[in-house]
Formats: structure tokens, sequence, C-alpha cells
């Protein structure tokens, strides 16, 4: 399986420059008239597929035929998948649908999400980098690594909500003597994001994550579904945990002093470049959202993320009324034994520096004066005609890769200019046999 | 390797333009990321410091393998106490800029923390040329 979870599909592609100028972190190049993603650049933040017209780039999340491989198949969604279905009578209905599609069990993932909030409550009390940076989504957590490594030690070291509440119910699986080979976890994904982080997760070995489903993968027979159930069982997510799905997270700002919530990679980008200047020391916390909209706006959700916001804020007022009904002895049993599941991040997260030129620094250097001598010379408008998102860019493939600067059509263009004159001079060249005077005159 | 910038006093939406540039450049150059953070908060604030009380000046960056000296000149009202614009909490910002976050009197002293070398030239009503070094 490839490294990342955003893939190309060749034939789709028609070479656009569309999404080499829409990608936060310069991943891909156009080549032969195809995209192509820089693995080692891409946070999978998912923009370039919302951006692509011809449907030219997926998210590679697991197929549904994955569950077959398990007798116990239990689905874990999330929130944002609840706030696709506008017409559903109730989250109940949702979850029951989740048993007719052929899954054996569900946990409502808002439920570890309540953990995950007290927890960082805690860790804000005792954590020494302020702000802290919300890790729940991992293209932040990425971009991190990879752009701002000084600000790895900000990174809130907390298991997301997914990862906890898989963690819960493997625990509970193994508790009642089941074989974890025969149990198969199953996220309903916004995001391609969330599919990178179970193949390579941040903070931890491995994810008890056994598969990543796509939301507009499920989207169409579930809705089919939820007419036709009867739910059997009450939802056991209360507002807290759905708050998660907003854009301003889980968080209760009133609860935090210099609490921040930004959403959109650009925004999350200019607040981070802050952060790193040291401008918002004063902030205890951060929650930053790669997807404008918080995750209803994840790249494979299928409502409009504004359309999807009413919709969740009608299941979290349904939830606010029967709060009462809601927690009682049965969930808080449920929420304590979720909370005793280790939650802190178990291996350190490391950077992953991209941006620099080449270990040896004499070298780094020279090459620097290199891009700075040929973006110089280039026209510096970033139309993207050479297959880079700019012109900096652009020099920084010619040092780098060995792109040769002729592929820039206003570079190509005085270089035939160049020749063309070249060739009229040479038309003038006196030929010893010839009587150049004599010729001229003509 | 020389890099210079113009900073326009006037505009505040670009402040901060040419620390973003530097500290860019120096993450290409591959120093390691708490280095860099340093020369950027030290840059940062000296920056801002040119937009807010010297209407603007000019910068030029001079980077080579095991130094970066960042040199920052402009026309402003020049600094009346250098001993006193040093201490931290010292600030000559009004009310009003201190309620937007501004003004908590640690320009200065952040720049003498964050850098290797610190060298100020004022002249009140002519100008001030601020000399930041940092050994990479």
């Amino acid at each position: 399986m490839d490294a990342h979870s955003v893939t190309l599909q060749k034939s789709k592609c028609m070479g656009c420059t569309d999404c080499i100028k829409r990608c936060p972190t310069e991943a891909i190049r156009v080549r032969s008239s195809k995209a192509q993603i820089i693995e080692a650049r891409c946070i999978d933040c998912g923009n370039c597929i919302r951006i692509c017209r011809n449907g030219a780039k997926k998210a590679a999340t697991d197929q549904l035929e994955m569950m077959k491989r398990y007798t116990h198949r239990i689905a874990l969604p999330a929130p944002s998948f609840y706030a696709q279905f506008p017409k559903a009578p109730g989250v109940e209905y949702i979850l029951e649908a989740l048993l007719e599609m052929g899954f054996t069990d569900y946990f409502e993932v808002a439920i570890a999400a309540e953990v995950v909030t007290s927890a960082t409550y805690d860790y804000l009390k005792k954590a020494t980098h302020f702000p802290i940076i919300s890790s729940a989504c991992p293209a932040i957590v990425r971009l991190v690594q990879s752009r701002f490594p000084s600000l790895i030690p900000h990174i809130l070291p907390i298991l997301s909500p997914m990862e906890l509440a898989a963690r819960y119910v493997k625990a509970q699986y193994a508790k009642r003597g089941m074989d974890l080979k025969e149990v198969g976890v199953f996220f309903i994904s916004p995001c391609p994001a969330k599919a990178t982080e179970i193949r390579y997760p941040k903070g931890i070995e491995q994810s008890m994550v056994d598969g990543v489903l796509s939301m507009q993968d499920l989207y169409k027979p579930m809705r089919d579904l939820i007419g036709k159930v009867t739910p059997k069982q009450k939802q056991q997510s209360t507002y807290r945990g759905l708050n998660w799905a907003t854009p301003t997270g889980g968080m209760d700002e009133n609860q935090i002093k210099g609490y921040m919530a930004v959403d959109g990679i650009e925004n999350v980008l200019s607040i981070l470049e802050k952060v790193e200047d040291g401008t918002l020391n004063h902030m205890t916390f951060i929650e930053a959202m790669a997807c404008t909209g918080g995750c209803l706006g994840g790249a494979l959700a299928i409502e409009n993320p504004y359309i999807s916001r009413s919709t969740l804020k009608k299941w979290i007022q349904k939830a606010k009324q029967s709060e009462k009904q809601m927690i009682n002895g049965e969930y808080l049993k449920v929420l304590d034994a979720v909370s005793q599941i280790p939650y802190f991040y178990e291996t350190p997260i490391m950077p992953s520096s991209v941006l620099s030129l080449s270990p040896n620094r004499i070298k780094a250097l020279e090459m620097m004066e290199r891009i700075q001598k040929i973006y110089e010379t280039l026209p510096q408008i970033d139309c993207g005609c050479c297959g880079a998102p700019t012109c900096h860019c652009f020099a920084e493939d010619v040092v780098r890769q060995g792109v040769n600067v002729e592929a820039c059509i206003f570079m190509l263009r005085r270089k035939i200019k160049q020749l063309s004159d070249e060739m009229q001079q040479l038309a003038y060249t006196a030929i010893p046999t010839e009587n150049n005077l004599e010729k001229h005159k003509e | 390797m020389t890099l210079c910038f113009t900073v326009d006093g006037n505009d505040f939406l670009r402040a901060g333009e040419a620390s973003a540039v530097v500290k860019r450049t120096l993450k290409q150059l591959g120093l390691e990321s708490s280095l860099v953070r340093k020369i950027a908060i030290a840059m940062y604030e000296a920056e801002m410091n040119m937009v807010l009380h010297a209407n603007g000046g000019n910068i030029k960056v001079t980077l080579s393998d095991t130094y970066l000296t960042i040199q920052m000149m402009d026309t402003g009202p020049g600094i009346k106490d250098i001993d006193l614009a040093m201490q931290e909490g010292y600030s000559t910002a009004n009310q009003k800029i201190r309620e937007l976050g501004f003004g908590a009197g640690m320009g200065l002293p952040n720049m003498k923390r964050y850098s290797d070398e610190l060298k100020i030239k004022t002249v009140v009503g002519v100008g001030t040329e601020v000399l930041l070094g940092f050994k990479l």
C-alpha cells in the first residue's frame, strides 16, 4: 500500500494546473501532462480531491468487502457521519442502519471524544509548551512534522477519539474472550487522512483500527436503510461528544482561557506561522482542523458542510434535551471504562524535514544561491505552465531535480529568441568565396 | 547569500513577510528546528518594531554556513534610552496598543535573549540600526 491515501487515476487527469495551485504543501507537479504527488510532502489534507474537476484524485480508503474477513464487524461512526443524514428521524436510526448494513456492532466515536476532552483539560493543567495544538486531525500533525518541526512539543500527545474508541472496542472483545483476529474495527471516515493514519499511526506503534471506510461508499445504502429500520437501542453519545464535529471542536471555550479554533488548511498555516514567531504564546489551546468547517468539510463527506452543520445542530439540540435520561448508570459505566484505556502517546512524534535542500549545509547554501539566481530570471507570475505551483518552486525543482529551465514557457521563448538572433547573425557570416559587399548591396 | 527586503511601515497586512521568507530559507538550509524558531522570534520582533515604531525600513540578511546576520535600518524616531528599552516590561506603547496584545515590553529583551549578537545604533530623530547575529 502507498504511504498516502490520496492517489491519482491517471486516465482521468488532463494535466491542468488546478491541483498544483491549491495544494497547501506544494506537493503536486504536472509532468508529461499528468499530476504527480510528491509523497514526502503530501499531508493527505484532501484539498486536491475536492478541487479536481475530473475526479482524477481518489482517496485510497478500504473497500466494504473487507468486512467479510471478520466474524465480528464493529463500526465506529463519528458525529460527522450522523450529520450526513438530515432526513433521519434520529441518530438511533443511523446506528440501527449500520447493523442492517452488515456490521455486527458499533461504538460511537463521540463517547471516546468525551473522554479525550476531559483528558485534554487535565493535560493543559500540566503542559509546558503553550499553546498546545490539537492532534485529532491527522493532516495537522503531518503538517507540523513536515513544515513546523519546532512545534512538535506543542502537539497534544493524546490519541484521537477514533483510536481511543478502537482500543476500547478491542479491549472489550478481548475481555469477552474473543479471538481478536476475528474482530474487525472500521472507522467511517470523512477524509483520506484517517486512512493514512491507521497505516502509519503517530504517537503509537500500531493502530487498533482495521479498516477505514469512506462515507461516500456507505452513504447510498445507508440512506435507503435509515427509512426502513426500527431502532432497538438508543444513542449513547451526549451533546458534548457530538460537538467534536463542529468547526470549534469538542472543547468548551468557556473552560479554557486562551482558546482558539482554526479551520481550513490555509488559515491553519498562517496561525502556525504565528505560533512559530512566538506571537501566540499567550494562547493555551489551538484546535486546528485542516478542512474548512472541520470534519464536516472533509473531502469524503457527502453533504455540503453548511447543511451538515445545521443537521448536526439538530442532533446536538436533541441530545441536550434528553441529557438527563442519557446520563444513566450504563452510560457512566461505559465512559468510565473508556477512560481506563491508556490514551497518551507512546512513541515520539518525529520531524520529517522535507524542506531541507541537503544534509550538507554548505551544499544547501550553494543550492539556495542557485535557486535565488534562477528565480530572479523567471517571470515571477506563478502561471503554473511549467507544472510547478510557483516560480520559486520551479526554481527549486530546477536545482533539486535538474528540471530543464526551458520547461518555463517564458524561458523557452527567450531561448528561441536568442537562438534565432544567433541564426540571423550566422546568415551574415562572411564566406571567403563569396563577395559579401556585393551581396549586401543587392 | 544575501537577501534584501523593504518593509513598508504603512502596510500592516504584509508585516512579518520578510521574517517568513527568512524562516523558510533557514528551514531549507536544514538548520535545527529550535534554532530556526529562535531566529524567527527575534527577527519577527525586530520587523514588527520597524512597522510599529519606525514607519518601515530596510532589512539585509547575510547568510553563510556558520553565521547569520540580520541588519535592520530605519529612519524612525530613534530610541531615547536604550538601557530602559532593554528592560523587560518597559514599553512606550499606550494603553490602547497594549489592549491589542502589543507593547508588552518584550521586544528588545526577546531579541537579546534569542540572538548571539545584538548591536543597536540609534540617534533620536534620525533613525535606528539594529544588527542581530546568530551562530549557526
